[in-house]
């Protein structure tokens, strides 16, 4: 569902159906709580795969492939401005995919393993890292005549255009709508889920 | 033997496959116990690929390859020509005074040693390629040669090595520490149940016994295969002991 039509959705069930020009509710203010719903959604479901079925693959329709981004050298180490935004998700989801223009593949540098990248740089040769720091990817092990990266993205939800579909998965599209309907309608708090069992203690009971 | 070799890049990702860990963020983890796996396998099972000598710049002290575990030889190269000065220990060195130790090295430097050699194996000026190096002479003992501390893995040279000499070190390698892209085929698996089981010991104590014992089946069939001698081969070496003329 694109970001305008569900948008258009949560308006027309937070005026009772009838869309009017004195709402207090403009889509704006819909489309300015998103985020923070979609977000929660998409960690939810994540949750919700890992433990069913053990899988922490993100389906493969929520990125988007970004080319030939050029690698910069003018820090310490190189590194790549990112595109867009990306969603904030567990083990760094957001990002995948990511290699350069001589082949070399990327995986992420866990923040435990900076203090031994050092010494494992020199014996792991071939092998290649980034790291997200902010928006920008920094790059280890990066080949010297490499000078485009190549990587997947889900866009920050922020920055997504109202064509732009929802990264949802079949079936969380509800819990959003249900999520902004019950925030705009003063029924509900922000969902909490504490005990990390995907349920939300501050769902209407 | 031929060998097909197999990227570690490629092991760490296929254990983060198994691991459900699509984005690669236990690559780093894992490609570390594929690193401590391939070492040890290295260092108790295949002893193949096991030898690799350096051609070090002279100095009073000379540091070792970092990979460096303990010397095979020790020679010396200088006008072109290699002197041997220390063998395995299986070979018994000649010890020998000053005036023959000056003796004996101008007379291979010089070209006129008729003896036979030894050959140091697999030996690399940096990181330049020599092949085969021929070394010329028989292992001999003399303080003014050199000492090697293994522990911090230096050399210090004695006198009797002339200044601008290059010094052949062959010495058994850990495989690993100086760079490792690759590993033999037939390790895949070993190293992969390695990994897992290392990975799996502080979070699921069950998965890593299962693991280990698949490691230890797979380490076994290696040891098997790198030990492997023909019937025809055993059967003419207990000949060879029972009658050495007779084989």
């Amino acid at each position: 569902m694109t970001v305008a039509a569900f948008c258009e959705l949560v308006l027309l069930r937070v005026t009772g159906g009838q869309p009017s020009t004195d709402n207090s509710v403009m889509l704006v203010d819909i489309k300015a709580m998103l985020p923070a719903a979609a977000n929660y959604a998409m960690d939810k479901t994540y949750n919700l795969n890992l433990q069913s079925e053990g899988d922490r693959d993100i389906q493969g329709a929520f990125y988007a492939q970004y080319d030939d981004v050029p690698i910069l050298r003018d820090a310490k180490i190189p590194y790549i401005e990112l595109v867009t935004g990306v969603v904030p998700l567990k083990v760094g989801a957001g990002i995948r995919f990511v290699y350069d223009d001589c082949g070399g593949q990327y995986a992420p540098l866990a923040d435990a393993d900076m203090n031994t990248i050092k010494y494992y740089g020199n014996q792991l040769t071939d092998m290649k890292w980034y790291r997200q720091i902010g928006r920008k990817l920094e790059l280890w092990g990066v080949n010297p005549i490499a000078d485009k990266l190549n990587y997947q993205s889900i866009k920050r939800i922020e920055d997504l255009a109202d064509s732009d579909e929802l990264p949802l998965q079949a079936g969380a599209e509800k819990d959003v709508l249900d999520i902004l309907v019950d925030w705009f309608t003063g029924q509900r708090k922000m969902p909490y889920d504490n005990l990390i069992n995907t349920k939300d203690i501050n769902a209407a009971q | 033997m031929a060998k097909s070799l197999v990227p570690i890049d490629v092991i760490s990702s296929n254990v983060c496959s198994d691991l459900g860990d699509s984005n690669g963020k236990w690559k780093f983890k894992i490609s570390k116990h594929v690193l401590a796996g391939y070492r040890k396998l290295h260092t108790f099972v295949d002893q193949d690929f096991s030898v690799k000598t350096a051609v070090l710049e002279y100095d009073n002290v000379v540091c070792m390859p970092c990979d460096f575990m303990y010397e095979t030889k020790v020679g010396i190269m200088y006008n072109g020509c290699l002197a041997v000065l220390t063998l395995d220990k299986n070979v018994q060195a000649q010890s020998i005074s000053d005036t023959e130790s000056t003796k004996y090295l101008n007379n291979i430097f010089a070209g006129e040693y008729s003896g036979e050699g030894y050959y140091f194996y697999n030996a690399f000026r940096g990181n330049t390629s020599l092949g085969e190096l021929y070394g010329l002479g028989r292992a001999v003992r003399n303080n003014g040669f050199y000492n090697i501390n293994r522990q911090s893995g230096e050399i210090y040279i004695g006198s009797h090595i002339p200044r601008g000499a290059e010094i052949v070190v062959e010495y058994k390698s850990d495989g690993v520490s100086d760079g490792l892209k690759l590993v033999p085929i037939e390790m895949q698996e070993a190293l992969e149940y390695y990994a897992k089981f290392k990975w799996y010991a502080d979070k699921n104590i069950t998965q890593s016994q299962i693991n280990k014992n698949y490691y230890e089946e797979e380490y076994f069939r290696i040891k098997r295969l790198y030990n492997f001698r023909s019937a025809l081969y055993m059967s003419s070496k207990i000949n060879e002991f029972f009658s050495p003329t007779n084989y």
